[in-house]
């Protein structure tokens, strides 16, 4: 498969169903996934749920994803990045975490399931299944050590239908993959949910926003697109007393960037350098499209 | 060593800032900085932009304390001052505070005795009021000493003179621990200034008071800030980008050139924390590889730490001495150091639809340069004109064949 590919699988989206659009991505993620592992080794990617093609409008309808990283667990375990998106209904719910053992056992019941920062807990998004126009856009590269797969999607011109239902891709500093995805929602608190592990500090790091700039009146494209770790607040725990940390960044690969625009999803920059972006999601993430350049190379 | 950490310790009640004797923080402060501006000034890389000593507190004929420091630039140098007014606390409130940060071009500036010895401008900007300053005349204040401590790199490129003066001892309510730091950032022909003022219950102003010199005006500098730190996290990160040098930005128009960001200097760590741990001020986190140490105080609005590499050292002579071998430092926990990358790439892009760099999905031109929209538009009989070029994705992109009717084709 080609190093790296944008296909837009925009829809009318009166005669299509949410599980046939997740089929379909399922399909290229698949391919990447494997592609991906090959490349990886150490750090392998699995489906653990596919999307259910004959899924009902009220059953759920989504991905549970692992990433087995070769970092151990304190407790010895290989680390396990988990990364549930389904839809239910008109709800979209993201949930991150982390697990302990591969395959992750916790499966149907929240026992054994660790987020991976006190705040960076699951985020719901309403999902309208009414038709509507949808545009949406599947890419993935597998350059190496900067690999990724997105999804992208964007439910005509609302703000609260402007998501990433799938984000991998493998952090700029550590190597270790970042599971991620942008609930449909205009909320900051709600700009992603992700996760990974952080080298420096020996444990899994979470966020749930990318670090940007909104105070400016221009636009601002910003690289790296680094995302804000999400920190416990120990002051309010009287005898916490943990010893402070050390941390690394979460930095994305290189075809992404931060903007100051909010629900600007299909939105098309030229950067006065020549890359060009295309919006995706709610909350200020770039992908490129072309490099930077008079002769920049152009996705796909 | 180029990049060095040093102190000097003054004892309870002798320390004061509003004096003029050699031997007090204000003429120490002096010297520390003349020996610094020599060694950089040397540097061929600052040949246009030296460093010079307008006033000091040697030159306080009235209850004015501080410095003015001349900033060179090859368009024109420039001052840049901090100032205090009173011999009492201040900016406990809002309304009770005369110390400043200050800045003019140096063409305007009247070298006379008036205003406290520190001459006149006419035409200034004060970039922060209300900054709250201690001194150890005031009552409560003549038990608790200080110490001045003074990091700083001589590295071409990277050059950092950064102060804080850290008071001890007494009623932990009488600290206003606080820092400034005069720097170069990589991009820039200037100097850059940042000075950090921890909001406390003493303090009513917690501020970041920043400056970037351009040669012809001092920007105002849209802050990252906020932005880069979480907020209840008790994060503290370096690698900020502070805002944009040498620019003056316009709300619509093209930026072919984005300037430099003017970034945090590297060493500094800067954040929130919360009043808690073993001390308020005096933190200190003990790593393999080198010491954070706190220059500011315990604070939800802008505390500020300094990493000291290990080996780190300073070849200046007696009463300075390494602060790593003080007393007061106490060990932390629960805080969050995040060794941030300042950002490599910015471009800048118009923040209303021009067509030309910046397009809305929601319009016909915008979609006819889009790179997945355009072709299905162009491809139309009677869309006229067909696309750029730049826009189009080189066939790459395959649509479902049926369902498809968004964007319409013309």
């Amino acid at each position: 498969m080609s190093s790296r590919t944008l296909i837009d699988i925009s829809r009318l989206g009166t005669d299509t169903t949410w599980p046939s659009v997740a089929v379909e991505v399922n399909g290229y993620l698949q391919n990447w996934i494997a592609a991906a592992n090959t490349q990886v080794s150490q750090h392998q990617l699995r489906i653990a749920t596919a999307p259910n093609p004959d899924a009902t409008a009220t059953d759920p309808c989504g991905w549970r994803l692992e990433a087995t990283l070769a970092q151990l667990t304190p407790g010895g375990e290989p680390a396990v990045l988990l990364l549930e998106v389904f839809l239910t209904g008109t709800t979209l719910q993201i949930r991150p975490g982390i697990g302990n053992t591969e395959p992750y056992v916790g499966a149907d019941t929240e026992q054994g399931w660790v987020y991976p920062a006190g705040d960076v807990v699951y985020s719901n998004g309403t999902w309208s299944t009414t038709p509507l126009p949808f545009n949406a856009q599947v890419g993935w590269s597998l350059a190496p050590g900067a690999e990724y797969f997105v999804f992208a999607y964007s439910q005509h011109r609302f703000t609260n239908r402007q998501a990433v239902p799938l984000l991998i891709a493998r952090d700029q500093v550590s190597g270790h993959w970042i599971l991620a995805a942008s609930p449909p929602s205009t909320s900051s608190f709600d700009g992603l949910r992700a996760v990974s592990w952080n080298v420096r500090s020996g444990q899994p790091s979470g966020s749930r926003y990318l670090l940007r700039d909104g105070l400016l009146t221009v636009v601002r494209i910003s690289q790296p697109a680094e995302l804000v770790i999400a920190t416990t607040d120990w002051s309010y725990y009287e005898v916490a007393n943990e010893p402070a940390q050390f941390w690394e960044p979460l930095i994305l690969p290189p075809d992404f960037a931060a903007v100051n625009i909010s629900s600007a999803a299909m939105s098309y920059y030229k950067a006065p350098d020549g890359s060009e972006w295309l919006a995706i999601g709610a909350h200020g993430l770039l992908l490129r499209t072309r490099e930077a350049g008079p002769n920049g190379s152009l996705l796909p | 060593m180029t990049y060095q950490v040093f102190c000097q310790s003054f004892a309870p009640g002798s320390w004061k800032w509003t004096s003029k004797d050699a031997a007090g923080v204000g003429m120490q402060l002096d010297a520390a900085f003349r020996a610094f501006a020599a060694v950089v000034n040397a540097l061929p890389g600052n040949a246009s932009t030296p460093l010079s000593v307008v006033r000091s507190h040697a030159d306080a004929t009235a209850n004015r304390w501080g410095y003015t420091w001349q900033l060179g630039h090859p368009v024109e140098p420039a001052h840049l001052w901090f100032l205090t007014e009173s011999t009492t606390a201040q900016g406990e409130t809002q309304s009770s505070s005369s110390a400043v940060f200050g800045n003019a071009l140096a063409s305007t500036f009247t070298n006379s005795t008036s205003n406290g010895g520190y001459g006149s401008y006419n035409n200034s900007s004060i970039n922060s009021t209300a900054l709250a300053y201690v001194d150890s005349t005031l009552t409560g204040a003549t038990s608790i000493g200080a110490i001045l401590l003074i990091a700083q790199d001589t590295t071409p490129g990277k050059e950092l003179f950064c102060w804080a003066l850290k008071t001890h001892g007494g009623n932990d309510e009488l600290h206003r621990d606080s820092c400034h730091a005069l720097y170069k950032s990589p991009g820039t022909t200037g100097w850059n200034s940042i000075a950090i003022f921890p909001r406390t219950s003493k303090q009513f102003y917690g501020q970041v008071v920043l400056h970037g010199y351009s040669g012809n005006s001092f920007g105002g500098l849209p802050s990252a800030i906020g932005a880069s730190i979480y907020a209840n996290g008790h994060q503290l990160r370096s690698g900020i980008a502070l805002g944009h040098y040498e620019f003056v930005l316009q709300n619509q128009g093209l930026f072919d050139a984005p300037p430099p960001l003017i970034q945090l200097p590297a060493p500094l760590f800067i954040g929130s924390t919360s009043t808690r741990g073993a001390s308020t001020h005096f933190g200190k986190v003990t790593r393999p590889d080198g010491v954070m140490l706190q220059l500011g105080q315990r604070s939800s609005d802008r505390d500020v730490w300094l990493w000291v590499p290990a080996g780190t050292s300073h070849n200046q002579a007696s009463p300075w001495s390494t602060p790593l071998t003080l007393s007061h430092w106490r060990e932390s926990n629960e805080l969050h150091f995040i060794s941030s990358l300042p950002p490599g790439g910015m471009q800048l892009v118009s923040g209303s639809a021009d067509f030309i760099r910046h397009f809305p999905h929601m319009s016909a031109v915008g979609a006819r340069q889009h790179p997945q929209q355009g072709p299905l538009l162009s491809g139309s009989g009677g869309g006229g004109g067909g696309c750029s070029g730049d826009g189009e994705t080189g066939g790459g992109a395959t649509r479902p064949s049926t369902g498809l009717l968004w964007p319409r084709g013309i």
